[in-house]
Order: structure tokens, then C-alpha cells, then sequence
């Protein structure tokens, strides 16, 4: 029960914190590449990466860091909905160049994140 | 205008941060019952894969509409938008999940896993833009994706707009 709480908490902070990035950097962003997602989810594949290596399921405190961190809070901080969303705009808008460099750059940089991240 | 209570630059950031707080929660407890309900097979991250399918195909229907059927006020676009279907799908675990899958050998489950999650979630939100793009009243060809664009990418300066 209590890891559920964890989770709560996480979600709110970590949505919060992507609104807040997202917010001030389109304030200034004015290019089709969608950096705020971009940014974010490279960060949070790595940060994840990171914890679930290091945070071991036996102890209680990494449990905690686990479910709290790991599921709730960077689980809400990254998105792949957006992710979506925004490729279909750009599809839309037929910078074709930029969905393709955003879809891969993206997927290259997030597996590479979160591979930096197990490995450290 | 007028600076009154209900436009004034703070006003608004509480109302959104509030619901994408509330949001936040409501995401991440749907994704963690889904990722505990849903049985892993062979070792394939069924459970994040139809969280991704499902949460792009919602939110590209849901902020599509919203521009176009139901006027909706900002808050809500961010509390549903980013909080709860934001919270609810996952880059993330997607990443860390296809890498455990390389760095175990599993090459081929590690690309299917790629391949239906990206070009499925991208036909998903296409569709799903479609969908609601259908269900718009009279608008003219062609104003459907420019107007889109200038609500995602354009905010004014000092406004908080986020999808």
C-alpha cells in the first residue's frame, strides 16, 4: 500500500516539473524540433536507467526509490504520448526532415541515456 | 484587458500546475495498476506497450478535439494532457526496457519491441487526429493542421502553453 503513495507523489511532482521545462522552453523555443520532450525524455531514460541499477529490490529505502522515483516520478516526468503527438504535427506540417530526425535522434539518445545510466 | 482575478498571469498558473498535479496522480497510479495487472509474456513489456499505444492514441484524440469540438479552458488541456495521459505513458521505461532487453542478447524481441511501440503509437495518433479531425464541425480543408501548430508551437510570450 505504501509504495502507492510513493507513486502519487512522484506523479505529481514529475508531471509538474515537465510542464514547468516545457513551458520555459517553448516560451523561447521557436523552431518545429520539439526540444522540451526531447530534452526531457533523454534525461529521465537516463535518470531511470540509473536508479533501477543501482536501487536494489531487497531494501526497503531502494524499494521506495523505486516505486516513489523510479515508476511515479520519472515515469510522469518522461512521455511517449507527446512524443506521438508532436511527430504526428510535424507530419502534419510535413517537415518531414525534422519527424524523421526527432523520431530518431530521440530513440538513439533515450537508449543511449539509459544504457549510460545501467552501466555507471 | 483588464487585469482582474481570473485572467492575471498567476491566477492562471495555479489553476494549471494544479491540475497537472492532480493529474500527475491520477496517470501515474492508472500506469502502475495497468503495469501490475497486465502479465509479462516471455519476457516481452506487454503492459508499457499498451500504455503507450493507448495514451498516444488518447491524447492525440483529446487535444485535437479540443481545438476543434469542445473549447475547453487551458487548465484543463494541461491537467488531462500533461498530467494525466502525460503521467500515464512512459518514455522512460520504454528506454530502460528495451535496453535490458539488449544488453540480455535478445536482439530481435529488443527491435519488435521498438518497431510496434514507435510506428504503432505513430499510426495510433495519426488515426486518432483523423478520428476527432472527423468529428470537428465545418472547417475548411487544410485549416485543420495549420491551426494545430500555431496552438502547439505558437504560444505568446509569457503564456503557459503546453502540450
Amino acid at each position: 500500500m505504501i509504495e502507492w503513495a510513493g507513486v502519487a507523489f512522484g506523479g505529481m511532482i514529475g508531471a509538474c516539473i515537465r510542464f514547468f521545462i516545457t513551458n520555459r522552453i517553448n516560451a523561447r523555443w521557436r523552431k518545429n524540433f520539439p526540444l522540451a520532450t526531447f530534452l526531457i525524455n533523454i534525461t529521465g531514460a537516463f535518470l531511470l536507467g540509473f536508479i533501477y541499477t543501482t536501487a536494489r529490490p531487497n531494501n526497503l529505502l531502494d524499494y521506495w526509490l523505486r516505486s516513489g522515483v523510479g515508476i511515479g516520478f520519472i515515469g510522469a516526468y518522461t512521455t511517449f504520448s507527446t512524443w506521438m503527438y508532436e511527430s504526428v504535427t510535424l507530419r502534419d506540417r510535413r517537415a518531414m526532415t525534422t519527424l524523421f530526425v526527432y523520431i530518431i535522434t530521440s530513440l538513439g539518445m533515450g537508449l543511449l541515456g539509459a544504457w549510460i545510466g545501467q552501466s555507471i | 484587458m483588464e487585469v482582474t482575478k481570473r485572467n492575471s498571469k498567476w491566477y492562471r498558473r495555479f489553476t494549471q500546475y494544479g491540475a497537472v498535479a492532480v493529474g500527475g496522480v491520477v496517470g501515474a497510479l492508472l500506469r502502475e495498476t495497468i503495469e501490475m495487472i497486465t502479465p509479462a509474456s516471455y519476457g516481452f513489456p506487454v503492459a508499457t506497450l499498451l500504455i503507450n499505444w493507448s495514451g498516444s492514441f488518447a491524447l492525440a484524440w483529446f487535444y485535437t478535439i479540443t481545438i476543434w469540438r469542445f473549447k475547453v479552458p487551458q487548465w484543463l488541456r494541461a491537467g488531462i494532457g500533461t498530467g494525466v495521459i502525460g503521467a500515464y505513458t512512459t518514455f522512460s521505461t520504454f528506454a530502460v526496457e528495451t535496453n535490458s532487453l539488449l544488453l540480455k542478447g535478445q536482439i530481435m524481441m529488443a527491435g519488435l519491441y521498438i518497431t510496434l511501440s514507435v510506428i504503432g503509437g505513430f499510426f495510433l495518433a495519426v488515426l486518432a487526429s483523423r478520428l476527432a479531425g472527423e468529428q470537428k464541425e465545418s472547417l475548411q480543408e487544410g485549416e485543420s493542421s495549420r491551426n494545430r501548430m500555431v496552438d502547439h508551437f505558437g504560444m505568446k510570450d509569457g503564456e503557459s502553453f503546453v502540450d
